[in-house]
């Protein structure tokens, strides 16, 4: 699909086409950055999808996906470049006239692989928020004017600008410089509904009663318990594959039980659940 | 405001793209960003001429493409996007539900305006020989307990008042006169308690400090925002943490939890190279050497051991203070289960340090029931220099060049010339103070005090989770 051309429907289509169940408000977003040229700032709870944009946008445009995954004390040697010193090293021994501060004595980090790429990327930026505040700093150059310095080599300009999708789970208070840079968008856990489409979606043998039944829980589930970690959308995933496996085609409450390893994955999320909801109140509910 | 600059690019851009009869919409969308910049969204010039250039990409017709794509382009913060909906709400509600909410805004006007003079005659007091007069300034709490009263209390308190003005022979008025301000002071906090426990004073307070354009039309939406925020469910975070109700503890305890959680994660990452380890890193090394054809000649250390900065929170549980106490304190014991350099300290008539207390495996409820029945000092009086003065005496380990201390008080303290001079000592042995008042604003000026206390500590009124959350991000360690 080529960029310039991009209408919403298209863009909505493609969603479709790769299994994303997407909000009006994320399409209109997401085609917004695309078409300003500005990077998309995704933020939100863990597991609701904030990455798989990123991956589902590759998918659209059939082009790489160039992942930076940040973590505390991520710098420029990691993600921008690296002179290759063994080999600067060998070329000083071996006293041949040649530049050693040149491309060929580079080794490309994901950020400069983006840049230098011959064709369009997808560059995602993965929870920014684990980064330095130093390390937002340094990446304004880059998500503005699409270039960065090189000490020694001067400025490289991007030879293709990136698609550029950072996440970040709010973990830590991102820069108003970052944020001004990029648009801007909020992913929430999915309503019931959303999250039917999205089971029927990625484990079509569940049938409608289940999904619906498994929604509607996890939906319980997340709104009224005060959770460490809320179960994500992959382990609902996880969890109707579960059921399926198991032979269960209602949600019943000894199987609830069962199960719910694959729903919480914090010994003190489970004790909660037991304490103030349990399987039998949930099963109630889910049949008012 | 919007510089002459980026309101000639919106005109160029408008003008190539839209005929002249378009041209309103530029002038609403620069109204829209200034009452967004009002109600304290950060909104860059070059997020405007983003949203102009965002929106010749969509169909203007489509509300929900058009509200998307201003809220992706002017809202960078989900706390405010509640702010956003509302202010898109009425700012973009058609012509008819402009009017209607011009008629309720006026309405509401009315009847303030007529409340107010009714309780400026009721506290205007004058002797009947004419000789003295004398009237008394309610603060807008106060103005909503009073109305609360029935019309039999409302006279009661106001007689009494009268009596003493009549009765009043000779001797010091101005002394008579602050001690009726005492009494009246004193009567409507009673009566907001009794009210309270009676479940008459639930509705929350919403204490949202906004900048008024000074445009007749654009503040009156910006007032009518605020009165819709006031009975919004959502507004958790602008309520005074003075009136949050019982219902709404536990979503207040989740807010506080997760500022805790956020700020905790920034003291761990802000750090201090100390003087201490001197460890050879070897790829700094090669590459500032390469230049000497691989020859080490300039060796480069290892970043040294980082250090932390020593927070310190002292939170005043005087009588005053005790709503805002068990928030506040909820918030230190969140940081100090994360921060394990953070020391806590409590002080009404005198200090007491609860650093420990937080330390101990228990649940939040658990600690404070336990503070709150072992403490001498909780809902005592306040003298903070009292306060400061001990912790000189006892923690002076504590008073470094990398201290920050925060101050959670209404400042209300005995002493207060005195306790300026404390805080001036302690100023000068930290690297900042931090002052989290819970008066709002407004009332700050009928405190004097309150301007030399400014001179040593950095001031900022934090009445709702908002505030608290505000400061914390923008102004806590920020230098």
């Amino acid at each position: 699909m080529d960029l310039k051309e991009l209408t919403i429907e298209q863009l909505k289509e493609g969603f479709a086409n790769a299994g994303y169940i997407s909000e009006e408000e994320t399409l209109i977003t997401t085609y917004l950055s695309l078409k300003l040229g500005k990077p998309l700032l995704v933020t939100g709870p863990p597991g609701v999808g904030k990455t798989e944009i990123a991956k589902v946008l590759s998918k659209i445009f059939a082009t790489q996906l160039i992942r930076l995954q940040c973590y505390e004390g991520l710098d420029e040697t990691k993600a921008l470049y690296e002179w290759d010193y063994k080999k600067q090293l060998l070329m000083i021994q071996s006293k041949k006239e040649e530049n050693i501060f040149s491309q060929d004595y580079l080794l490309e980090r994901p950020l400069l692989q983006a840049l230098l790429a011959e064709q369009q990327v997808v560059l995602l930026i993965d929870e920014i928020d684990k980064a330095d505040e130093e390390f937002e700093a340094f990446l304004f150059e880059m998500l503005s004017d699409f270039q960065v310095s090189i000490p020694e080599l001067g400025t490289v300009t991007a030879k293709n600008i990136p698609i550029i999708i950072l996440t970040s789970n709010n973990e830590r208070e991102l820069s108003d410089g970052l944020k001004r840079r990029c648009a801007f968008l909020y992913l929430d856990y999915p309503s019931v509904e959303k999250e039917i489409q999205i089971i029927n979606s990625k484990v079509p043998q569940a049938g409608q009663q289940l999904s619906r039944e498994i929604a509607s829980a996890v939906g319980k589930i997340r709104s009224q318990l005060e959770l460490k970690k809320k179960p994500s959308i992959s382990e609902t995933i996880d969890w109707t594959r579960s059921l399926l496996l198991l032979n269960a085609d209602r949600l019943e409450t000894q199987i609830i039980d069962q199960t719910l390893n694959i729903i919480f994955k914090d010994e003190e999320d489970k004790k909660t659940f037991q304490r103030e909801l349990g399987s039998e109140k949930l099963y109630q509910a889910l049949n008012e | 405001m919007l510089s002459d600059k980026e309101l000639a690019v919106w005109q160029t851009m408008l003008n190539q793209r839209w005929s002249r009869s378009y041209e309103y919409i530029e002038h609403n969308l620069i109204k829209f960003i200034q009452v967004l910049r009002c109600l304290g969204l950060r909104v860059s010039s070059s997020e405007a001429v983003d949203l102009l250039k965002a929106l010749l990409l969509i169909d203007l017709s489509d509300k929900v493409a058009f509200k998307t794509a201003l809220q992706a382009v002017l809202v960078k913060d989900i706390e405010k996007k509640i702010l956003f909906e509302k202010a898109f709400a009425i700012f973009f509600a058609t012509p008819e539900e402009k009017d209607k909410n011009f008629l309720e805004g006026l309405q509401r006007k009315e009847e303030r305006e007529k409340q107010n003079q009714q309780i400026e005659k009721d506290f205007t007091f004058q002797r009947e020989d004419g000789s003295e007069k004398v009237q008394f300034d309610l603060t807008e709490m106060q103005k909503q307990i009073y109305n609360r009263l029935s019309s039999h209390e409302q006279e009661k308190l106001c007689d009494f008042v009268d009596q003493v003005v009549q009765t009043h022979r000779e001797g010091n008025f101005t002394k008579k006169v602050s001690f009726l301000k005492n009494f009246i002071t004193g009567t409507l906090n009673y009566w907001e308690k009794q009210l309270r426990q009676n479940s008459q004073y639930d509705n929350a307070q919403v204490a949202f400090e906004m900048d008024l354009t000074g445009e007749e039309k654009l503040d009156e939406m910006l007032q009518n925002i605020e009165e819709q925020l006031k009975t919004s469910e959502q507004m958790l975070l602008y309520e005074d943490m003075k009136t949050i109700g019982e219902k709404d503890l536990p979503k207040a305890m989740v807010i506080i939890k997760r500022l805790a959680k956020k700020i905790a994660s920034r003291i761990s990452r802000r750090y201090k190279q100390s003087k201490k380890s001197k460890k050879i890193e070897i790829r700094r090394t090669i590459r500032s050497n390469i230049g000497y054809g691989g020859t080490m000649l300039e060796l480069k250390y290892k970043a040294r051991k980082m250090e932390k900065p020593k927070v310190i929170l002292i939170c005043d549980v005087s009588g005053s203070m005790s709503r805002y106490a068990s928030f506040v304190l909820q918030f230190m014991y969140g940081l100090s289960s994360v921060v394990r350099e953070m020391e806590s300290f409590i002080f009404a008539d005198d200090l007491q340090r609860v650093t420990e207390e937080f330390r101990k495996q228990r649940s939040f409820e658990d600690t404070m029931i336990f503070i709150m029945q072992s403490s001498p000092y909780w809902g005592g009086g306040t003298n903070l220099q009292k306060a400061l003065n001990s912790f000189a005496e006892k923690y002076q380990q504590l008073l470094t060049s990398n201290s920050r201390i925060i101050i959670m008080s209404d400042a209300k303290t005995s002493n207060p010339q005195e306790t300026a001079s404390s805080l001036e000592k302690t100023r000068k042995k930290v690297k900042d103070i931090l002052w989290l008042n819970t008066l709002p604003k407004s009332e700050w000026i009928a405190l004097e005090h309150l301007s030399i206390f400014q001179k040593n500590c950095r001031m900022f009124s934090c009445q709702t989770l908002a505030h608290l959350e505000e400061v914390m991000k923008y102004h806590f360690l920020s230098f």
